[in-house]
């Protein structure tokens, strides 16, 4: 399955705590969603699904997430129809090995393409 | 002075793998356009070449005392004049004036600023203050209507 993975202006990735969650692109927008640390090693940080901005809102308050502030926070989404939601949010954490590990569903993997190469 | 809105800038960075912006400075007498490379280890705002610094008519406001690189202390005169870079129009700002040969943008410039630097593709990209709003494309759009 193939995804878009949203950016933001200048077609850069968005930053975590600037994103305009208020953006009516958010209305009712469910999907699934990957949030990443820059620079000194990189990683991902965290990955999930549901309401994008009831989400991405939830996590900007969770020490868990917000302690690699300083390496840069970056968030990217892809709307998906619930039905996918679990087999791809599987794929995507057993594919970058979140730095906050969680239980995730036991559904078969959905393989869909990465934010990056 | 902010106009509504901000913008992404571009930046370029040299074979050195140095940082450059364009800004435009302005004293008194004139405004320049110039290139200045972004020093992270200068806490200043902005500083100018002497030969940069004269013709725009700066205002002398304050001496301060500076501690160079090589921990070598100076007192040193400060200067204000005004900045145009991207939606900024006409800050003040606050420039050091040395006898050198390059303009220098500082961390105290860049504060609010995210800098996006990718050097394997000698990409600068720098985002003013404010929101980061998403770039939808046309497809997505139509499909996250209700």
């Amino acid at each position: 399955m193939i995804l878009n993975w949203i950016r933001c202006a200048g077609d850069e990735w968005c930053d975590f705590f600037r994103l305009n969650l208020n953006h009516p692109h958010f209305d009712n927008l469910e999907g699934v969603y990957i949030i990443w640390h820059g620079a000194p090693n990189s990683a991902v940080v965290y990955v999930g699904q549901g309401n994008i901005r009831e989400r991405i809102s939830i996590h900007r308050n969770e020490p868990a997430i917000t302690q690699y502030r300083s390496n840069g926070l970056y968030v990217t989404w892809a709307p998906v129809a619930s039905g996918y939601r679990d087999g791809i949010e599987r794929y995507l954490a057993e594919r970058w090995n979140p730095l906050i590990g969680r239980e995730y569903p036991q559904f078969t993997p959905i393989q869909v393409n990465s934010p990056w190469p | 002075m902010r106009r509504e809105g901000y913008m992404v800038l571009a930046g370029h960075i040299d074979e050195r793998n140095q940082l450059w912006v364009t800004i435009t400075v302005g004293g008194a007498t004139q405004k320049q356009t110039i290139q200045a490379l972004i020093d992270t280890g200068f806490t200043g705002e902005l500083s100018l070449p002497l030969h940069v610094a004269i013709p725009l008519g700066l205002q002398l406001t304050a001496a301060t005392k500076v501690t160079f690189a090589n921990g070598k202390e100076s007192e040193e005169m400060l200067f204000t004049g005004t900045l145009d870079w991207g939606t900024t129009a006409s800050r003040p700002v606050t420039i050091n004036v040395f006898n050198s040969d390059t303009p220098l943008v500082g961390g105290g410039l860049l504060q609010g600023y995210v800098l996006l630097v990718d050097f394997d593709k000698k990409r600068l990209i720098i985002k003013e203050p404010g929101i980061d709003e998403p770039s939808v494309p046309p497809e997505v759009k139509k499909k996250s209507k209700k």
